[in-house]
């Protein structure tokens, strides 16, 4: 087996279980279509999916050795809560006093077992004196083994290394947390306990928002007995080769003859083998403080020696340019962080009176109003030369060029592919104005074409052009610019910088702002749907724009998973993202194995509508299931029902051409000819480089007898895609309308030769030839078509052989592959009305029959022209 | 036992930034420290000591890594690799399992939990160390997550996160994975 044949196995494995239990076996029918080899793989696996019992249920790990359940003093261990560089927490309960505690423990390093262990026990009940509400506080302190416990007081919370990543803060947050987590270690030093070891991941932030400080003294208690006496000394010879290297930001890591610590947070003293008094507490607090607040450590150094002298020379590095915290309290941190401790602040306490804002009242001209920086959109105006003169500009179409991907990333193509798309999306929500639809604006991203030259191509009167830059983390900024299409004019620009999150308030707010640009007139319903705040997970936008780029490749079964697996991401990411359950409805209408025979096979009906459904629930605005929904309703012959979708996904979206050429679709079968042209005609207009669109568009014309433009627009499918099959179809139908039986047989002899026999092709020809008098033809075709009807089992559309049969003049054959294609609510059954090749059939009252129960209106004979 | 703290360290944050060869110089170095803490656990330790798979991976995480390091993306990596050297670890020790019971090879681990650890269990565990070997050719990303699992005791949530993917996806892929190496240990499978 091929891992592309896994991939199917397992596609169609996972669309079993998707099924209901009545319908697997004939789904898998359907969907193996005669390839036993397939449905013997899938069988297997579904059969071993279904003994599977509680194989590998138990990890390995649990095999080979025995469960734990002995307690650490009295304290039962629940789960880990971390782990840090002085040992391992974990949740832990007391049934004694029943109340849930943390408790850390501590394996002293090796050597010195017992020293190691009676120094940490001490520390411990040091700690275990400090009574602060902003110091962790110490329930209990034992030994297990070799281990030492703490019990102390469960928070729950995350550290303030965490709290600090968790999002962006300021520098005023950051300031007064810190604060907090200063005056903790201000009553430490009152009972002349010091820290050691101070930096933010020992900082605990509770969900109440204290912060509390941990591991007192544990960094001094860790010493390593063995090496201290003899290695010790002050630095020796050769220091600068043998340093230790500083690991990347944080490691605790032993150093020979002093304690273990974290170098690049360690005072000069502490790095040199003294054990440091508050003071230098005081420098790691200031180091850990700098890296809060400037996203980098104060000294650079790879290795202790060099980050000594670093430290020594006082050599800061350079506040980052685009820093915001104010420069008097980089002199504050700078004055903590003097290699001299007479040189710093004399207590903490000094320090944080300098720090905290309220004793600040002089440097009050510095601050910034808070709301300010809680702006969720900051709207930088780069470029205002629009016409002020308030004359009307004349635009009433427009193209969204690709967005040109600023990060140099072709990793990051669909997103912003997926942001140009979404532009679209929404002004195209704005009904004076035609917006050309993706596809076909797509074919410029890498053209060096001149703007008039794209206009004409395109015949649209502006264009809005702009870049995205996006690499990773949470900030985007995109950059547009309006330009008027002839005479080329530059009209606006503008940039935009957000929070990723505010993606979709952005999008909307852009078209807000081109309308308004263009004067083109918003009804307020459309205003409406145009003010959308909904933030939206920045995973989840990422993943669901992933999932939407699969649509734009050919649909393999592996495409088709990995599709599946970004719009579940999307989903579990934020459950209340509309579009990723759009986007899953749509998923499920392109199956790959299944989409070559029949549009929706009726088995994932279901979950076609599910999808949509759910997508409408969260919000009723979108157009792509709203038409899924109509074409839904259409299969079920509800046709009142159907046409209410369409409408209402074409009011919310006026320039979504697949809705409008679904509609226009609908249109003609129900026979109302002028208006299909009306909503062909707009669809071709907003998407005029569709084949879909064009083939379908060209049947609505000669519907009206327009036969020039009909021509014209299936010769411009043909060219946007020679192999097209319904374009060849639809061109044949009119030949044979007309009586022209040898140009629809050379059309469809060239159409089956590119799509290998496709057996709606072959139906079609049989027709033609059985209509042109050449039966002997005709019936070798037809025996051809049968043979691969005879392959593929029940899956084939069966109007390749209705059309072979009605032109042959074999009309119980026909009319009984008729009642299936009823039966099984084939799409093309919308068209029994005004499909040419089903005219032999017409008079028959077997046809009539079905035309009724198919709940259509009477043939408004005579026939189309 | 030094621990190579930095280089492990620097060869995680090689790994982070796309080098794949990183993983090929890690797994050795978390390998052996496993092993050690492994039969630590194991020998000599009181009646009903566990062996709990974070445990011990959570403690070589400890002596091996700079916590802080660069977040928990970093945390994740080292995970996964932690994770294929606990599938080595465990596999050598139930194949010592194995010849113990043959010829008391001298490696044998002596505890008395592992008497009662039943044979068919433990060769279980290699004989789904082998298929997996086969998946990994089929599907490396299914292999991966039963690695993560099974071997690495890593919660669907994590490998959520640590593949980039949803849960439903993960456990998905597990289903599949799983029914496909039931079938693949077929009638070899013990009890």
């Amino acid at each position: 087996m091929t891992p592309e044949r896994f991939r199917q196995v397992e596609q169609l494995a996972t669309l079993v279980l998707d099924q209901d239990q009545r319908e697997r076996t004939e789904f898998l029918d359907r969907a193996c279509s005669g390839d036993d080899d397939l449905r013997r793989e899938v069988e297997s696996l579904l059969a071993s999916d279904a003994k599977v019992g509680n194989f590998l249920a138990e990890p390995a790990a649990q095999i080979v050795a025995d469960r734990l359940t002995a307690p650490v003093g009295r304290y039962l261990l629940e789960r880990e809560l971390g782990s840090g560089g002085m040992g391992v927490v974990y949740a832990a309960y007391d049934p004694e006093l029943g109340r849930k505690v943390a408790i850390k423990l501590v394996r002293p390093a090796s050597g010195g077992m017992d020293l190691g262990k009676a120094r940490l026990l001490r520390e411990a009940q040091a700690m275990a004196q400090v009574t602060h509400p902003n110091v962790v506080a110490i329930h209990d302190v034992g030994t297990v083994e070799d281990q030492v416990f703490i019990a102390m007081e469960y928070i729950e919370g995350s550290t303030l290394g965490e709290w600090l990543a968790a999002r962006e803060r300021s520098w005023r947050e950051i300031t007064s947390m810190f604060a907090q987590a200063g005056r903790g270690l201000a009553a430490a030093h009152a009972k002349n306990i010091v820290h050691r070891d101070f930096k933010s991941d020992n900082v605990w932030v509770g969900e109440d928002g204290r912060a509390r400080v941990l591991d007192f003294g544990l960094a001094r208690a860790m010493r390593v007995a063995g090496e201290l006496p003899q290695s010790a000394g002050a630095p020796a010879e050769g220091e600068a080769t043998r340093s230790p290297r500083v690991p990347l930001l944080a490691a605790a890591v032993t150093l020979p003859g002093t304690f273990l610590g974290t170098p690049p947070y360690m005072a000069p003293e502490q790095l040199k083998g003294e054990s440091g008094d508050a003071r230098a507490d005081q420098f790691s607090f200031c180091v850990a403080l700098y890296y809060a607040l400037y996203g980098e450590l104060p000294f650079a150094g790879e290795t202790v020696a060099s980050l000594l002298e670093e430290m020594e020379r006082r050599r800061v590095k350079e506040r980052p340019a685009s820093s915001r915290v104010p420069s008097w309290l980089r002199c504050v941190l700078l004055r903590g962080l003097s290699p001299d401790r007479a040189d710093r602040y004399d207590s903490m306490d000094r320090l944080l009176e300098q720090l905290t804002p309220g004793a600040r009242t002089s440097r009050r001209r510095f601050l910034v109003p808070a709301t300010l920086a809680i702006a969720a959109i900051a709207l930088v105006v780069a470029n205002m030369e629009w016409n002020r003169g308030g004359a009307p500009l004349d635009i009433t179409s427009i193209a969204v060029l690709p967005l040109k991907n600023l990060s140099g990333d072709p990793q990051q193509d669909y997103f912003v592919d997926g942001m140009t798309e979404a532009l679209i999306t929404e002004l195209g929500r704005i009904g004076a104005l035609q917006v050309l639809s993706y596809q076909s604006v797509i074919r410029y991203r890498q053209t060096s074409m001149p703007l008039p030259q794209i206009a004409r191509e395109l015949t649209v009167d502006a264009f809005l052009e702009g870049a995205v830059l996006y690499s990773s983390g949470e900030t985007v900024r995109i950059t547009v610019k309006l330009v008027q299409a002839s005479p080329e004019r530059h009209l606006w620009a503008e940039s935009y910088q957000f929070d990723l999150r505010d993606v979709l308030s952005v999008q909307s707010g852009v078209a807000r702002d081109v309308a308004s640009r263009i004067r083109v007139k918003v009804t307020r319903p459309e205003q409406v749907r145009l003010a959308t705040s909904r933030r939206v997970e920045s995973e989840a936008y990422q993943a669901y724009l992933q999932g939407r780029a699969y649509f734009s490749k050919t649909m393999t079964p592996t495409t088709w998973m990995s599709a599946k697996e970004q719009f579940e991401k999307a989903i579990e990411r934020d459950p209340g993202y509309a579009s990723a359950y759009a986007g899953m409805a749509e998923l499920y209408t392109k199956q790959p194995r299944a989409a070559a025979l029949t549009r929706y096979p009726k088995e994932n009906r279901v979950h076609v509508r599910k999808w949509s459904e759910k997508a409408l629930a969260l919000d009723e605005t979108l157009a792509e299931p709203r038409t899924i929904l109509a074409r839904l309703a259409q299969q079920q012959w509800d046709w009142a029902g159907a046409e209410r979708e369409y409408r209402r996904a074409i009011e919310l979206n006026p320039s979504y051409a697949a809705g409008r050429i679904s509609y226009a679709m609908y249109l003609y079968a129900m026979q109302r000819f002028d208006e299909a042209v009306a909503e062909a005609r707009r669809a071709q207009q907003v998407d005029p480089t569709s084949p879909l669109v064009n083939t379908w568009a060209g049947a609505a014309y000669f519907f009206v007898g327009r036969i020039e433009e009909a021509m014209a627009s299936w010769q411009k499918a043909l060219e946007l895609d020679p192999t097209y099959p319904d374009a060849s179809l639809a061109l044949a139908r009119a030949h044979v309308t007309q009586g022209n039986y040898q140009p629809a047989i050379a059309e469809l002899q060239k159409a089956v030769l590119l799509n290998r026999g496709q057996p709606l092709l072959l139906g079609a020809l049989a027709h033609a030839y059985a209509r042109a008098g050449q039966r002997d033809e005709a019936l070798k075709v037809m025996s051809e078509l049968n043979r691969i009807e005879a392959e593929k089992t029940g899956s084939v559309s069966p109007f390749g052989l209705i059309w072979a049969h009605a032109g042959l003049g074999d009309k119980d054959q026909a009319f009984a592959h008729l009642e299936r294609a009823y039966q099984e609510r084939f799409d093309r059954m919308v068209w029994l009305n005004v499909d040419p090749l089903l005219d032999p059939l017409r008079s028959d009252p077997r046809f009539k029959d079905l035309v009724r129960r198919v709940g259509l209106p009477a043939p408004s004979s005579p026939q189309a022209p | 036992m030094v621990a190579p703290v930095s280089e492990v360290t620097a060869l995680l944050a090689t790994l982070e930034s796309g080098d794949e060869a990183a993983m090929n110089q890690l797994v050795p170095l978390v390998y052996q420290e496993l092993r050690l803490l492994a039969r630590r656990h194991l020998a000599g330790q009181r009646q009903g000591h566990t062996l709990q798979t974070a445990d011990l991976v959570g403690e070589a995480y400890l002596k091996l890594v700079n916590p802080q390091g660069t977040g928990w993306k970093n945390r994740a990596h080292f995970f996964a690799v932690a994770s294929h050297a606990m599938r080595s670890v465990l596999v050598d020790y139930a194949r010592r399992r194995r010849y113990a019971k043959r010829g008391g090879n001298p490696l044998r681990v002596s505890l008395s939990e592992a008497d009662q650890i039943s044979e068919p269990r433990t060769a279980e565990v290699v004989a789904v160390d082998e298929a997996l070997s086969r998946l990994a050719t089929l599907d490396p990303r299914k292999a991966q997550i039963v690695e993560l699992r099974y071997f690495g005791g890593l919660s669907v949530e994590e490998i959520g996160r640590l593949l980039d993917l949803s849960s439903r996806t993960i456990k998905r892929e597990w289903r599949w994975a799983r029914a496909w190496l039931y079938r693949e240990l077929g009638e070899e499978r013990p009890g």
